[in-house]
């Protein structure tokens, strides 16, 4: 055993402890050169009731710390507690942590009810009450008709939600979710999005989802960790990460940015360095238009025009340099957008430029 | 399309007949194998039976085609011929716990614990000795187990153990591979996702891998037991002077061979029993 202490359980003060509280967690995979470290000296709380989204490239490291919470992977150094207990060493069977896969992990051989119920067999609950329980979990997912089908007869998104049931049956303090609607349509996905965030809000249970997807984080976290290549980039609330992204590659993987180079930036913005500002948040306007009081003014010539239904994208080559993509929303006034090739002159406020270092 | 050779015109009318004719296309690649099964195996079997129902002049030794159940009777009333039966019978069932008991871990490690490159060499590994011949297999054995032999007092001597032993060794792998293909649909995260459900070790396989493989070790146990069932040779070899039931139809073959039908219908009484048993747990659709 690496932490002999582990096992016994540290009765603390639990209405302060966070549910999750990672402390110096570090992991190596491999050995010798073929060593490849995954997470680097990571520090991290995540308070009771809390939807938390890791956010990353793959790669980054957020799965591994998902595994580590659940007990299947254990850290080269470091420490994991869940409500103030310390965890470390403790197998997954003896946490009260449960994990949505990214492929559902549905035991063939049961029908959907069994699978459902299966947290409440191993806890030796009664015949009738497991049932009424597993029943009541499959109803809050809306699939209490497809309790006696197998799991193969079932669509993704169905089997999705019994993966979900089946996590959230016995009342986990902390649910962990694998990248769980990556295999999911657009349509579904957005859809499962609303209800995940219903079903936290409502169960109160802590939960800690895994993605790539950074509309998908956006979406749903009360609270957004970005990684990048086994480090925390960035820990807050959405618009706080959207609207002050703390490094460049938390400004360049969250959401879409116009990148002004340092060879451009002092024609452009008039400054040293590296720079970004969001599409949405330039406006476009008539070539001989006023700039708003305040506002840094470039013109230049529309060179592109994306249309995608709400909005439409435009690519305007700056007379300075850069090219800054503008996002127009196609409210009514179509007649105003302009046409390829069109001289046009963009405008913004000088709090948007967000320092690339 | 116009610069395809066109094919012969009576080809291209046959494949036409066909084409309009699901069912008699059906039946032209159904022929041979049915022809093949009631030539082989069915008129042998009808033979087999009425030969058990025949009877010998006792004093020429010729077969009398006269119908006549004494035979038949005689095997199942005479208590030593059931005793052999019940001996086969227990040492097909210990061949078949043994192999199930030795494939189970075996096909784990193959199927979940070796890095996936070296499945096919392990796969391999566990068919090659089927490559070899039954007689040296068993000779080896015979050598191996002999008293005086290598294992020196180790060795069980020639008899039961011998002989379970060694059918063992000669079945194993038609229990590995099967249980091997179970065992790889157990990839992914189910074993994760058993423990991570409160499930330790011993419940996540009582719960998650034993219903699993239970139709994969009852394909396995097929070959195990069946083969197990008919073997005579390596009780001669090793199993001293004791016998099983090919034993004795292969001693009455020459002299009584209505005696040795009758004899060769308590395996197929047997297997028949066993296969309506294992049909429940879905393992014949895995065959």
């Amino acid at each position: 055993m690496l932490v002999a202490t582990a096992a016994e359980p540290r009765t603390t003060d639990t209405g302060a402890a966070p549910a999750i509280a990672l402390r110096g967690i570090r992991k190596v995979f491999g050995s010798g050169s073929g060593a490849v470290t995954a997470v680097h000296d990571l520090d991290l709380d995540i308070s009771d009731g809390e939807f938390v989204t890791l956010l990353g490239p793959s790669g980054s490291g957020k799965t591994t710390v998902l595994r580590i919470v659940a007990g299947f992977e254990q850290p080269t150094a470091g420490r994991v507690l869940l409500r103030g207990r310390d965890v470390t060493g403790v197998a997954p069977f003896d946490r009260d942590v449960h994990t949505v896969f990214q492929d559902y992990a549905l035991f063939p051989h049961m029908s959907v009810r069994r699978n459902v119920e299966y947290p409440l067999r191993i806890a030796k609950v009664g015949r009738t009450e497991r049932r009424d329980r597993a029943m009541e979990a499959l109803e809050t997912v809306r699939l209490g008709p497809m309790a006696d089908r197998a799991p193969t007869e079932l669509s993704g998104g169905q089997r999705q939600r019994v993966a979900l049931a089946r996590a959230l049956v016995d009342r986990p303090s902390v649910l962990l979710l694998d990248e769980p609607l990556g295999a999911l349509d657009l349509k579904l996905r957005e859809q499962m999005q609303l209800e995940l965030k219903d079903i936290q809000r409502k169960s109160g249970i802590t939960f800690v989802l895994v993605t790539h997807d950074q509309d998908e984080a956006l979406t749903l976290a009360d609270r957004i960790v970005v990684f990048n290549d086994g480090r925390v980039e960035q820990a807050g609330a959405a618009h706080e990460v959207y609207e002050h992204p703390a490094s460049p590659f938390v400004a360049g993987f969250v959401g879409t940015s116009n990148l002004v180079g340092p060879e451009v930036a002092p024609a452009v913005l008039g400054r040293e360095g590296s720079w970004s500002v969001r599409p949405e948040k330039i406006a476009i306007s008539e070539p001989d238009a006023d700039v708003p009081a305040g506002h840094v003014g470039a013109d230049g010539t529309v060179s592109e025009l994306v249309y995608t239904g709400p909005t439409t994208r435009c690519v305007v080559a700056l007379d300075a340099g850069a090219s800054l993509s503008v996002l127009l929303l196609n409210g009514g006034q179509r007649d105003t957008a302009p046409e390829r090739g069109a001289r046009v002159r963009l405008s913004w406020h000088p709090d948007h430029q967000i320092p690339l270092g | 399309m116009t610069t395809l050779p066109a094919p012969s015109s009576w080809t291209r009318r046959v494949q036409a007949v066909l084409h309009r004719h699901p069912r008699l296309r059906l039946s032209g690649l159904l022929a041979p194998a049915l022809l093949w099964l009631v030539l082989l195996y069915l008129v042998p079997l009808v033979l087999l039976l009425l030969t058990a129902f025949a009877e010998t002049d006792s004093f020429t030794g010729q077969i009398t085609w006269t119908l006549s159940a004494d035979t038949v009777l005689d095997v199942l009333t005479t208590p030593a011929y059931l005793f052999t039966a019940l001996r086969t019978v227990l040492v097909a069932v210990g061949v078949t716990v043994l192999c199930a008991v030795l494939a189970l871990p075996l096909a784990t490690y193959m199927a979940l614990v070796a890095a996936p490159r070296r499945r096919p060499l392990l796969v391999a590994l566990v068919v090659t000795p089927l490559w070899a011949s039954y007689l040296v297999k068993v000779y080896a054995w015979r050598i191996l187990l002999a008293p005086e032999g290598v294992l020196g007092g180790a060795s069980p001597g020639y008899g039961w153990t011998a002989v379970v032993v060694t059918l063992t060794y000669l079945w194993l792998p038609y229990m590995v591979m099967p249980v091997y293909t179970g065992i790889s649909a157990l990839r992914g995260s189910y074993l994760e996702a058993a423990a991570d459900l409160g499930a330790r070790p011993w419940t996540t396989f009582r719960t998650v891998v034993l219903p699993v493989l239970k139709p994969a070790i009852a394909a396995g146990s097929v070959f195990t037991f069946s083969l197990s069932l008919g073997d005579y040779i390596t009780v001669q070899l090793v199993g001293g002077t004791n016998q099983m039931l090919g034993n004795l139809v292969y001693a009455n073959f020459s002299t009584d061979l209505p005696l040795a039908a009758a004899l060769a219908v308590l395996p197929l009484i047997v297997m028949a029993a066993y296969l309506l048993t294992i049909r429940r747990t879905g393992a014949l659709d895995r065959l």
